[in-house]
């Protein structure tokens, strides 16, 4: 977006600003913003697509985001994030453990009561060593924070669901290799905001 | 009644200004600026404060009388306000449900029925220059689907589609 390049500082007083639960926290910026995928897409180890249970009539309307062929696409409930990632990336759920298990690669759900349905607002995953949790801002920002409660609130809810999948079902499902490496090329292609960022040791 | 209060009303008034400035090259009159931005701001500064209400398509056809005998460059101040505003609020919104039905994104439909060339055209533009996602509002004006279902979710190739038929439609 237009505003790709701010500065990291400014970034964090906007971000704590509004997730007033980061303030007192050691958080990092990973990379700028970007549209090219948002917090489900980053949870599901992609980059280049963004992933929402959105209705489109292919007729008219554009396939906007991608959502598993097979499920509901107007069901913003928590059940059907869990049943995306659990029919086609091998999850399990593990109830709202959010500790690290060696072996395990973990994400969490956040919801929010919306006229009295929960709805689905943002996801994160677990960092592959347990190094904290990645959310990815909607079109903002990705971040390292180091628990879940750092964005819990107003915006996103609380946390509902914890899923994980062992390291052998993350690798047979691609564990995002392909991403991993658009990422750290899409990285690469602003070195200068990543060093000057760095430098102030700002960023992951 | 301000948009949010974490923004003042010059900070609001300098970021529309500014993209004003970067994007229409043809309405340079300074007076008549000042007097539409002003205008605009009180439009937007009417809305209800809770914004969250989902629309279904073609259910706002009232809002676009509203935007009927609207001139270009009125157009064009009221969608810079809007985008403005809409980019703002959504700015950590992965809910693309939520991102479509913010009701700024829904007055810039109800404009494009209104004034159906001219607002592709500023969209066409600004998904060109600011790389903003308008692919829902450009389908629901244009009546169109350029982009192929294989292609869902993928912003630059969306993009792509969508320049490529504006320029195919004499927009860009």
């Amino acid at each position: 977006m237009r505003s790709r390049f701010r500065s990291a500082k400014r970034v964090r007083e906007e971000m704590e600003q509004d997730f007033p639960n980061l303030g007192n926290s050691k958080w990092l910026l990973k990379s700028p913003n970007t549209i090219a995928y948002r917090c489900i897409a980053w949870a599901a180890c992609e980059t280049h697509r963004n992933w929402w249970p959105m209705d489109c009539d292919r007729n008219l309307f554009p396939p906007e985001v991608y959502w598993p062929p097979h499920l509901p696409v107007r069901d913003k409930s928590v059940d059907n994030f869990v049943n995306a990632f659990v029919d086609d990336l091998g999850y399990v759920s593990c109830g709202l453990d959010e500790s690290f298990e060696w072996g395990y690669q973990k994400v969490a759900i956040y919801a929010k009561t919306v006229g009295g349905i929960k709805e689905t607002k943002h996801m994160a995953r677990q960092h592959l060593l347990g190094r904290g949790w990645l959310s990815k801002l909607g079109p903002s920002e990705d971040i390292v924070h180091p628990t879940l409660r750092n964005l819990e609130g107003d915006l996103y809810g609380s946390v509902e669901r914890i899923l994980k999948r062992d390291w052998r079902t993350a690798y047979s499902s691609g564990l995002g290799w392909g991403s991993s490496f658009r990422f750290f090329r899409y990285r690469l292609k602003h070195p200068s905001w990543i060093l000057s960022n760095l430098k102030k040791g700002l960023l992951y | 009644m301000p948009v949010e209060e974490s923004i003042s009303v010059e900070e609001f008034y300098e970021t529309t200004n500014k993209s004003f400035r970067g994007l229409c090259g043809f309405a340079a009159r300074e007076e008549w600026r000042e007097k539409n931005i002003y205008r605009t701001l009180e439009r937007l500064w009417s809305m209800p404060e809770e914004c969250w209400v989902e629309k279904a398509p073609n259910s706002d056809a009232e809002d676009a009388n509203e935007w009927a005998g609207a001139s270009a460059d009125e157009l064009e101040i009221a969608f810079l306000g809007h985008a403005a505003k809409w980019e703002r609020d959504t700015r950590y919104v992965s809910s693309m449900t939520d991102v479509v039905s913010h009701p700024s994104y829904m007055q810039i439909i109800a404009m494009g029925r209104a004034s159906r060339k001219f607002v592709l055209s500023l969209l066409l533009r600004d998904l060109k220059e600011n790389e903003r996602p308008w692919f829902t509002a450009l389908a629901q004006i244009a009546g169109a689907n350029p982009m192929s279902p294989s292609d869902a979710g993928r912003v630059d190739r969306m993009s792509k589609a969508w320049i490529r038929w504006g320029m195919k439609e004499g927009l860009l």
